[in-house]
């Protein structure tokens, strides 16, 4: 027995009939109130496809009037025509490429909140004595996809390429590929293996699958029974369970269980939504969590299937996505509720491989590739896992799985926010609070390594006082680190973004000046970023190459310090500071002792 | 709360008796009933002591278990999705004779904590690796809510199922007994009606009980 989508929506109920991401913290309303009833597409409709909506007065008393409809959020429709006084709308969605914002990768197509296309549509009707009545109505051009190539059976599968052909499928699958807005896409009937190729004959394996269905052996001895651990103990892993128990299921917010729990509502894919309409009176939703049925038990929360997908582990070659911000983009990439993703691409850390060279460049990937990153803080007994994207996949980014581990047995307890917890970096390994957990993730892509020929990230030495060089002695030279007592460490200043989020703003790591004004009554105009430029000037002859550090324009071998030199430790501490862009805020009285120091040598060399 | 030896069972038993009923399915031992444990099988109340089983009718009202899944039926057949288990981690499950018996108990990856169901009787596999773990529930679901006449098994190749086939020649536990009335293997028929022995699961196989038989997840028969 299989159940379409209509017969999902219909016995999910209110489960299915709502967007994917809560737009405010209120719940959203259980059914359209009012006279003005609006009756639209409950399933996606398909990029730049074309779609109706009917509006109705279901009350006694005025009739006719007309209604004007608006949209009030989404990408911009395209040819909304209404008729018949407006009780009638048509539109068509933006084509793919203006939902997602950007290049369209190769492959399955990650789609967030933001850009599955989901617009909502305001209707305002009135009549000529004054009457009005208001209604909204929420449609989408798809589900949500991680982009991984192991999806859900009943889940639209966008592609990106061009020519797909189906090679393979499942023996009992009727499915076809379709390309009606002009973008490819497959809708997997059944549970099995596919393979495609796109026009130049490149291959794609998609494993399809039920999230029911999935077994969630994950912690087997000789599979990942750490990691199981770990994540028991995960909030994401008892969303579900804490705020059912926390407060009735029917104030629970019908839109968090796209995010509180597995599967998309709606979807006929064995995810929490559709075991609920499955289930019947058996799955009663005002029940504490305890009294949910087994299988609502190992759907509900963010379990292992919620980022990874259901089916089946991919391919090897392909397992390299889920490094993507995407999979964490399917809920938090929601603005302006949960605008987590929308801030992280602001920084420089989601463009960090922009540059292709950085790469292929062992010296560069430890910190500029999320793969790189994971394979350098990997220990002997976590072998690091070859996550490395193939050539043409673009810029990754420093993602999220850098900074947090949802699963990572050695994050310790009491943490918060589910940060990683990084070795110290050579330079710190006696500093006090180098083993901060605020701090600590940020650490070893900003300190620099004592072996380095020039400093590449001098952010932390400022801020923990260390990294200097006497230039007479060579031996180190140490000042004070007041930042260190801030709490929270690095994001307790870097935390600004864009005004208009709700949640998550922060992830833009913006520290403007006002940051400072809590502590400072006056914000720092110190002047040490000019003195440190004229002093290379001075020594160097030539202007400072900023704003790329050293190391990235390619100059590192050109400046290269001799660091067994008075000169060459001087230029060292000169360039501690100058690879700083905020050495005066990070660290002012060492920033000035390491110039200082450096002036001692380079001001009296000149003077001779 | 403390117990001091001579207030010990006049102030703890009560919490005592919580405590192990709240511990029942994860016992890693077999749990075999104690005297005057009791538990439902299907319409009856059964209690084991040194004597053997009691029957008695079972008494509407108290903590009535929560409904199960619907059955969705065509014909003769009857199809139950997302049928119940001991708890959220790995099974697999057999019926016997109106009892489902599971095997396995691998935790579930990646699922939040919550208490085990407890109307199944829980033990450690015999021989088997640490953690595998034997469940039955004497009182499973029945697409008319009785045993009787039904004969069910849980497939688990695609979407899991409890699949019942009416059978009116089907034997099941709970059903009345006499000389005329024999009952099915492993039971006994007590105060005229059939009962299982006294539950203690262990076993998934007869190979699991060295001497005797696996009966409704229990060894019977020399092999207990």
């Amino acid at each position: 027995m299989t159940l379409g989508r209509a017969g999902i929506l219909a016995g999910a109920g209110a489960l299915a009939l709502t967007g994917v991401a809560c737009r405010k913290h209120e719940p959203a309303p259980a059914a359209p109130r009012g006279c003005l009833i609006l009756e639209g597409p409950q399933a996606p409709v398909g990029f730049n496809a074309t779609f109706s909506i009917r509006a109705n007065l279901a009350c006694d008393g005025p009739g006719g009037g007309r209604v004007v409809w608006r949209q009030i959020e989404g990408p911009a429709l395209r040819d909304l025509e209404p008729a018949r006084d407006g009780f009638a709308l048509t539109a068509r969605m933006p084509p793919l490429a203006d939902a997602v914002g950007g290049q369209i990768p190769w492959g399955v197509v990650p789609l967030s909140p933001r850009t599955r296309g989901e617009i909502v549509l305001r209707a305002t009707w009135s009549d000529d004595r004054g009457h009005t009545h208001t209604g909204d109505v929420r449609v989408a051009a798809a589900d949500r996809s991680r982009g991984l190539p192991n999806t859900p059976v009943g889940v639209r599968v966008y592609l990106g390429g061009s020519g797909w052909r189906i090679t393979a499928r499942p023996n009992d699958s009727h499915a076809a590929l379709d390309t009606p807005g002009g973008d490819a896409s497959l809708l997997p009937d059944v549970s099995g293996d596919w393979r495609l190729a796109d026009g130049g004959g490149r291959k794609l394996a998609l494993r399809t699958g039920r999230y029911d269905e999935t077994p969630l052996d994950c912690g087997r001895a000789g599979c990942h029974p750490a990691i199981t651990d770990a994540v028991a103990a995960s909030p994401m892993t008892a969303v579900l369970a804490r705020l059912m128990d926390q407060r009735p299921a029917a104030d629970y917010p019908r839109c968090a269980i796209a995010c509180h729990a597995t599967g998309e509502p709606g979807a006929p894919d064995g995810g929490f939504a559709h075991v609920v309409s499955e289930l019947g009176a058996a799955a009663d939703l005002s029940r504490r969590w305890d009294a949910l049925p087994r299988d609502l038990h190992r759907l509900g929360g963010v379990g292992c299937l919620a980022c990874h997908g259901p089916g089946a582990i991919p391919e090897a070659a392909a397992r390299w996505a889920v490094l993507r911000a995407d999979v964490c983009a399917t809920c938090h990439d929601a603005p302006p509720r949960y605008g987590h993703v929308v801030a992280w691409r602001q920084t420089r850390m989601a463009r960090a491989d922009r540059d292709p060279s950085v790469r292929d460049r062992a010296l560069c990937v430890g910190c500029h590739t999320t793969w790189g990153f994971l394979a350098t803080i990997a220990t002997p007994e976590r072998a690091p896992v070859d996550r490395r994207p193939p050539e043409d996949a673009g810029a990754v980014g420093i993602t999220c799985s850098a900074c947090h581990a949802v699963h990572d047995p050695r994050r310790p307890g009491g943490t918060t926010r589910l940060l990683r917890a990084t070795p110290k970096p050579a330079l710190l390994a006696n500093a006090a609070g180098a083993a901060d957990v605020p701090n600590s993730v940020c650490l070893p892509c900003h300190t620099p390594d004592p072996l380095e020929t020039t400093p590449s990230a001098s952010t932390a030495a400022l801020l923990y006082g260390r990294g200097g060089l006497d230039p007479l002695t060579g031996k180190p030279l140490m000042g004070p680190a007041p930042h260190l007592t801030v709490p929270g460490g690095c994001v307790s200043c870097h935390r600004s973004g864009p005004e208009n989020l709700e949640r998550g703003a922060g992830h833009a790591f913006q520290a403007p000046p006002q940051t400072c004004l809590p502590c400072h009554r006056k914000l720092p105009m110190n002047g040490i970023r000019a003195r440190a430029e004229n002093l290379w000037q001075i020594s160097r002859g030539r202007e400072y190459p900023d704003p790329a550090h050293p190391v990235h324009a390619g100059r590192a071998g050109e400046i290269a310090p001799d660091r067994s030199t008075p000169r060459g430790r001087a230029i060292w501490n000169l360039l501690l500071v100058l690879e700083d862009r905020a050495a005066d805020a990070h660290n002012a009285p060492y920033a000035r002792a390491l110039l200082d120091a450096a002036e001692s040598v380079l001001q009296k060399r000149r003077a001779r | 709360m403390t117990c001091g030896f001579a207030r010990l069972f006049r102030s703890c038993a009560p919490w005592l008796l919580i405590a192990l009923a709240a511990c029942r399915a994860r016992a890693p031992e077999p749990q075999r009933a104690a005297a005057g444990d009791c538990a439902n099988v299907q319409t009856l109340r059964v209690c084991w002591d040194g004597a053997g089983p009691h029957a008695a009718a079972r008494a509407t009202g108290g903590a009535a278990r929560a409904p199960g899944p619907t059955f969705a039926c065509s014909g003769d057949r009857c199809e139950q999705r997302h049928p119940r288990m001991p708890d959220d981690g790995e099974w697999q499950c057999a019926d016997s004779a109106g009892a489902t018996v599971c095997m396995g108990g691998e935790r579930a990856a990646g699922v939040a904590r919550s208490a085990p169901e407890p109307a199944w009787l829980c033990g450690a596999r015999r021989g088997a690796a640490a953690g595998a773990r034997i469940c039955v529930d004497l009182s499973p679901d029945f697409p008319d809510g009785r045993a009787s006449g039904w004969r069910c098994r849980t497939i688990h190749e695609g979407p899991a199922r409890r699949v019942c086939d009416r059978d009116p020649a089907a034997h099941t536990l709970a059903e009345a007994c006499d000389r005329a009335r024999p009952c099915v293997d492993g039971s006994r028929c007590a105060d005229g009606w059939c009962v299982p022995e006294r539950p203690a699961p262990a076993c998934w196989l007869d190979t699991d009980c060295p001497g005797g038989r696996c009966r409704f997840g229990s060894c019977v028969g020399g092999g207990a």
